[in-house]
C-alpha cells in the first residue's frame, strides 16, 4: 500500500513539475500582465483591435511557463512545433508581403493620383526612419540591428516585421511588438505635435477635393508604380510587388473576386496568424531586456519625428504654393504609413479647427504614399546591409 | 486569332523560362587535373576533378547529362547515339544529381564509373591541354565547355566568380573544390557602415535621397498623365449633349426624385445603416432595366 502511495505521490510530484506554476518566473508574469494590458487596450479603448488582440494574446501564449527540456514541443521555438510552423511566415518573412497584397486591395490610391505632389509629403515623414537610425546608432546597436529598429518610424507593422526578420530577427520580437503599440497609439503620439507645429490660422487652410480619377488612371498606376520603385528599389519588390499587385487586383474591374479574398480572407487569416506569432515571439528570457528599452525608445522618438517631418515639409512646401493652393500643414502626419488612421487624425484636427473644413480625402494622399515610402525605405536599408 | 497568338506567345515564354531553370544553367566552375594533395573521393583516392555549379537560384538535375573530352563529339554530322557512345552519362534515378541553386556539384575524372555516379569514365591528361565539355541529356545540345590549358600538380583551373567569371590558373593552396571560387575576407558591409559611417549621417542621406528621388519621378509621371487624362475628363464634360430623341421617362417632379430613385436611396441607408448586405453587382443604378428586382415587383402587380 505505502509504495502505492509513493507512486501516486512521485507521479503527482513529476506532474507539478511540469506544471506552469512550477515554472513561472517574474518574467513570465510581468509578460502575461503585459499581454492582458494589450487584450485591454484593444478592447476598452478600441485602440488597433484587430492587431492588438492577437498580440496580447500571443503574448500570454508565449509566456506560458512549462518545462522546456520536457520535449514537449510546444515552444515557439521548438523545431516542428505547432507554433514554430505558424512562426515560419515571420521568421522566413513571407506574412508581411501578404499583409501588403491585402492592403493594396484595400487601399484606394484615388487622392493621391489625384495630387501626385503628396508623394513628397510621404517621402519627407520617412525622415522618422533614418532619424531614429542614427539614435539606435548612439544607443550602441549595430547598424544592421538599428536599421531593424529604425523602420519602425514607418509606422509600418509589417514592413517592420519584414526588414527586421532580415535584419535583426534576435530583436524582431521587441520591435514588432513596439511598432503595433505605437500604431496603436498613433492618435495619442501625433495630435499634440501637430498642433505644436501649426498656428490658427494654418489650420484653417482649406483644400480643394480632389479631381476625379479616371479607372485607366487608376489601372496605370499600380504598373508604374511597380516598374518605378521596384527598379529603383530592387530589394523591397516583395513588399512593392504585393501592394501594387493588390490594388491592381482591386481596380482592374475584372478581378473583383481575387480583390475581396486579398482584403477580406486572406489578410483576416495573415493578420491573425502574424499577430498570434509575433505576440508569442516575445518570450521573456527575449523580451524582458536593456534592449527592449531602447527600442521602445527609439521607436517613440522615430514616430514623433516622422509626424513632424511630414508637418513641417508641407509649411516647407507652402513657401513656394501660391495663395489658394496652399496646403493644410495637419495632413503632414499622414505622410506615415498608418493608414487610415493618421489621415483620420489629420481630418479630426482640421475639424477642430473648423468644422466644415474636411481634410480626409487630402489626408490619403501622403498616408498612401507613406505606405509606398515606408516600404521604398525599407528595401533601401535591406540593399545597403544586407 | 490574336488570343491564340498572345497564348501561344506566353505559353513559349513560359516553357522557354522553365527551361532557363533546368541543367542549362550548370556552368564548369573550376578543373583539376594532376591531383597528389587536393581533395581525395570517398574511397581515399585522389585523382582529377571538375566542378560544376549552378548558375541560377533555383535547383537543376544533372541526371542524364553527359560529360566527354572526346572533341570528336563537335562533328554536328554525328547522330546522337554515335556522339552519346563518346561521352559519359550522368546516371538517373539518384537524389544524388539535384543541385541547388547557386551550389556545386563535383566529379572525380578516374575511369571508374563503377564507384559511383561521380567517377566519370575518362580521366584528364598531365601536362597537357584538356577540353572539356557537358551536354544535355538530348547528347546534343552544348550546356557549356572549356578548354583548361596545361596545368602544375595541384593547380586548377578556375573562373574568377562562380558559373561567370574569367578563367584562370588557381595555385595549390587556394583551390576551392566544390566551394565558392570567391573566398571573402575583410569585413562586412555592416562592419564597414559601422566603420566609414559611425552616426549614420551618411546612410540617412542616401537613403532619404533615394526614397525622395523614387517618390518625386512617381510625382512627375502622375502630374504628365494626370494633366492628359484631367483634359480628357473636362473635355468628355464639357462636349455638347448630343441633341437626341427625348428622354423616355420625364421626371416626376421638377427637382425632386422620382419615385424609383427614392426607393433606390431608401435602400441603400437602410443597408447602410443596418448593416445589411447581400450579393449584389457593386452598380446600383436608377435606370430602367429587367432586374430580378423588377421582375418581382412586376408578379406582385400582376397578382
Amino acid at each position: 500500500m505505502n509504495d502505492f502511495f509513493n507512486f501516486i505521490g512521485n507521479n503527482l510530484v513529476d506532474f507539478w513539475q511540469y506544471t506552469g506554476f512550477a515554472n513561472a518566473t517574474v518574467g513570465h508574469i510581468v509578460m502575461i500582465a503585459v499581454g492582458c494590458l494589450f487584450i485591454t487596450l484593444a478592447i476598452k479603448k478600441g485602440w488597433e483591435p484587430l492587431l492588438l488582440v492577437p498580440i496580447g494574446f500571443g503574448i500570454i501564449l508565449g509566456n506560458i511557463p512549462f518545462k522546456a527540456d520536457a520535449g514537449l514541443e510546444i515552444g515557439l521555438y521548438e523545431e516542428g512545433s505547432v507554433l514554430n510552423i505558424l512562426y515560419q511566415g515571420v521568421k522566413t518573412g513571407w506574412y508581411p508581403p501578404l499583409i501588403f497584397l491585402g492592403i493594396g486591395a484595400m487601399t484606394d490610391f484615388a487622392p493621391l493620383i489625384a495630387n501626385p505632389k503628396m508623394m513628397l509629403v510621404g517621402a519627407a515623414a520617412q525622415f522618422g526612419i533614418f532619424a531614429a537610425y542614427i539614435i539606435a546608432l548612439l544607443l550602441g546597436f549595430e547598424p544592421d540591428q538599428a536599421a531593424g529598429i529604425a523602420i519602425i518610424g514607418g509606422a509600418d507593422g509589417p514592413t517592420a516585421i519584414f526588414l527586421s526578420s532580415k535584419l535583426a530577427p534576435n530583436l524582431m520580437g521587441a520591435i514588432a511588438v513596439c511598432a503595433y503599440s505605437y500604431m496603436a497609439l498613433v492618435p495619442v503620439i501625433q495630435r499634440p505635435i501637430m498642433r505644436l507645429l501649426t498656428t490658427k490660422k494654418e489650420r484653417l487652410i482649406r483644400m480643394e477635393a480632389p479631381r476625379q480619377v479616371s479607372q485607366t488612371e487608376k489601372i496605370i498606376f499600380p504598373i508604374v508604380g511597380l516598374l518605378l520603385t521596384a527598379f529603383i528599389v530592387p530589394s523591397g519588390l516583395p513588399l512593392l510587388g504585393m501592394l501594387f499587385f493588390g490594388n491592381l487586383l482591386n481596380v482592374s474591374g475584372v478581378t473583383g473576386r481575387l480583390a475581396e479574398a486579398a482584403k477580406g480572407p486572406l489578410i483576416n487569416c495573415i493578420t491573425i496568424l502574424l499577430g498570434l506569432t509575433v505576440g508569442a515571439s516575445t518570450q521573456a528570457s527575449e523580451f524582458l531586456t536593456p534592449s527592449t528599452l531602447k527600442i521602445l525608445l527609439v521607436g517613440i522618438t522615430a514616430f514623433v519625428i516622422a509626424t513632424a517631418s511630414g508637418v513641417l515639409f508641407v509649411k516647407f512646401m507652402n513657401l513656394f504654393l501660391p495663395k489658394g493652393k496652399k496646403i493644410n500643414p495637419l495632413i503632414g502626419n499622414a505622410g506615415v504609413s498608418a493608414v487610415p488612421m493618421a489621415a483620420r487624425i489629420s481630418h479630426d484636427e482640421g475639424q477642430k479647427a473648423d468644422p466644415t473644413n474636411y481634410l480626409l480625402m487630402n489626408a490619403m494622399g501622403p498616408n498612401v504614399a507613406g505606405v509606398i515610402g515606408s516600404a521604398c525605405a525599407a528595401g533601401v536599408l535591406l540593399g545597403f546591409l544586407i | 486569332m490574336k488570343k491564340t497568338i498572345l497564348t501561344t506567345l506566353m505559353v513559349f515564354l513560359a516553357t522557354t523560362a522553365g527551361f532557363a531553370q533546368g541543367a542549362k544553367n550548370l556552368k564548369f566552375n573550376e578543373i583539376l587535373v594532376t591531383n597528389t594533395a587536393s581533395i581525395v573521393d570517398e574511397y581515399g583516392c585522389r585523382s582529377a576533378w571538375i566542378e560544376f555549379h549552378n548558375d541560377a537560384f533555383a535547383s537543376a538535375n544533372a541526371r542524364n547529362c553527359f560529360l566527354t573530352t572526346n572533341r570528336a563529339v563537335l562533328n554536328k554530322e554525328l547522330s546522337a547515339p554515335e556522339r552519346i557512345k563518346m561521352m559519359y552519362q550522368i546516371p538517373s534515378g539518384s537524389v544524388d544529381t539535384h543541385i541547388e541553386g547557386k551550389q556545386k556539384m563535383l566529379f572525380f575524372a578516374d575511369e571508374l564509373p563503377k564507384r559511383g555516379i561521380f567517377h566519370t569514365n575518362f580521366t584528364l591528361k598531365d601536362s597537357t591541354e584538356n577540353w572539356i565539355a557537358l551536354y544535355d541529356a538530348n547528347g546534343t545540345t552544348l550546356l557549356d565547355s572549356v578548354t583548361v590549358p596545361a596545368l602544375g600538380e595541384n593547380q586548377s583551373w578556375a573562373r574568377a566568380k562562380d558559373g561567370v567569371g574569367e578563367w584562370r590558373i588557381v595555385t595549390a593552396d587556394n583551390v576551392t573544390p566544390a566551394a565558392t571560387n570567391i573566398v571573402e575576407q575583410g569585413e562586412g558591409k555592416v562592419a564597414k557602415f559601422k566603420r566609414m559611417d559611425s552616426l549614420g549621417l551618411g546612410m540617412t542621406v542616401m537613403c532619404m535621397a533615394v526614397v525622395f528621388s523614387a517618390l518625386a519621378i512617381l510625382w512627375w509621371l502622375f502630374a504628365i498623365i494626370g494633366k492628359i487624362f484631367a483634359s480628357t475628363i473636362s473635355s468628355t464634360k464639357k462636349a455638347p449633349a448630343p441633341k437626341a430623341a427625348p428622354a423616355p421617362e420625364a421626371p416626376a417632379t421638377k427637382g425632386d426624385a422620382n419615385d424609383e430613385e427614392m426607393a433606390a436611396i431608401c435602400m441603400a441607408l437602410h443597408e447602410h445603416f443596418g448593416n445589411v448586405h447581400d450579393e449584389e453587382s457593386d452598380i446600383l443604378t436608377i435606370n430602367g432595366g429587367e432586374s430580378s428586382w423588377r421582375m418581382l415587383t412586376r408578379t406582385h402587380a400582376n397578382n
